[in-house]
């Protein structure tokens, strides 16, 4: 038994995926980096739409990561009507991460995909 | 003296022996080891009860290793197989379930709770054909109706996450609690059966078709009547944006817009699909959790 508990491989495998930066995360990263620092921290979603867009290119590619971008500033605003309100350093914020969303394109099912139930336990 | 009549070679070989196996019987050893696997057993459990699944595993794993003639072995190994399904420890859950189910000494109701749990772990690794098949054989194998119930649950909601609505239906006709639980399985079934859901799923390509042919109809085809309507505006006023320029021709300024509007309108059909998919998930998640607190069953968290 040498694996290590989920909350530690949750860890271990974002600290991971940090370090490993593709291309196609670039214009995803300034957009966070330096357009979000002048613009300031105004997103009532969690995660933000540029970590979310960050994260969707990472996973999917810069092409489909754009797609997401795109999604979540159509649905922010129903959203904002049907996500769970989580409060992140102090500030409450509605929580719409990428496994909420991008669960039909790795074709799983509601009970295939472990993460269905995952904020709510 | 009360030794007194014995022979002293006797007594010496007694005392002799005292010392060099202090416990010559087993007695206090048998007491010994069963208060340390008591001792052994209820860290095991304190641990699993603090919801510390992967402490309470190595403390398991310890006590099958201690005392492997313990009658509790096979509660152990189950045990350990109950912490890895808790901790979402699909892979793990799956080679504890075969070593349990291997123990030829294992109990039928641990034998139908290892299936179960094997057959959930399956299902949650992304392979619903062998979890049915595993789910399938547990449901012969339990003779517990509570338990084979909370199985029909669960595979009823793998079915509907499938979108096979009749297995979904025959799954909770199947169920046989009595009183409430049952009357609400029943009715749920019969609710399927007349395509209460279904009719209430929307699909893909409908709200991508409308979302191709008028941007912002594929949200309003579910209902998302703020999306819909933003989508309608940023998309009008990307194409007005691009006839203007093309009108005062300025070509540079209407090839960028033209650009700009291409990806509001395909994100737009992209927006639409995924919100499909996430509409029909969340409808399939209302339903049951519905089902779970109607029947006071939890198929999905065991």
């Amino acid at each position: 038994m040498g694996a290590p508990p989920e909350e530690l491989r949750g860890r271990i495998s974002s600290s991971d995926a940090r370090n490993e930066r593709s291309p196609a995360e670039v214009p995803f990263r300034f957009l966070k980096e330096v357009i979000s620092r002048v613009d300031g921290p105004r997103c009532s979603m969690y995660p933000t739409d540029t970590q979310f867009a960050l994260e969707a290119a990472k996973r999917h590619g810069m092409i489909l990561g754009l797609f997401f971008l795109v999604d979540r500033l159509f649905h922010e605003w129903s959203e904002s009507k049907r996500a769970p309100v989580i409060v992140v350093y102090g500030k409450e914020r509605f929580y719409d991460p990428l496994d909420g969303n991008d669960f039909w394109l790795r074709g799983k099912s509601l009970l295939e995909d472990s993460t269905a139930y995952g904020f709510q336990e | 003296m009360l030794l007194k009549g014995f022979p002293r070679w006797l007594v010496a070989l007694l005392v002799g022996l005292g010392v060099l196996m202090p416990n010559p019987f087993g007695l206090s050893v048998c007491c010994a080891q069963e208060q340390d696997a008591d001792i052994q057993w209820a860290l095991a459990e304190y641990l699993s009860g603090r919801g510390e699944h992967y402490r309470a595993i190595t403390e398991y794993e310890r006590f099958i290793f201690y005392f492997p003639q313990d009658s509790r072995v096979g509660s152990a190994r189950v045990r350990i197989l109950e912490s890895y399904v808790a901790g979402k420890w699909w892979p793990e859950g799956v080679k504890a379930a075969m070593e349990a189910m291997e123990d030829p000494e294992l109990s039928g109701e641990l034998r139908c709770r290892a299936m179960e749990l094997l057959g959930i772990c399956h299902v949650r690794m992304g392979d619903s054909g062998k979890g049915r098949e595993v789910l399938s054989s547990a449901l012969e194998v339990c003779t517990n109706p509570t338990v084979r119930d909370r199985i029909r649950l669960f595979m009823a909601e793998l079915e509907a996450g499938l979108g096979r609505w009749g297995a979904v239906a025959q799954a909770l006709e199947a169920v046989e609690a009595a009183g409430d639980p049952g009357r609400a399985a029943r009715e749920h079934a019969a609710k399927i059966r007349q395509g209460e859901l279904s009719s209430k799923e929307r699909s893909p390509w409908t709200a991508a078709v409308l979302a191709a042919l008028f941007p912002g109809a594929g949200h309003a085809y579910l209902g998302r009547w703020e999306d819909a309507a933003l989508v309608f505006m940023v998309n009008g006023a990307f194409l007005g944006a691009t006839v203007e320029a093309i009108q005062k021709k300025q070509p540079a300024l209407a090839g960028g817009m033209a650009l700009a509007e291409l990806l509001w309108y395909t994100g737009n059909i992209f927006s639409s699909v995924s919100n499909t998919h996430k509409h029909n998930r969340q409808l399939l998640q209302e339903w049951s959790r519905g089902l779970s607190l109607e029947t006071g069953l939890s198929g999905s968290q065991p």
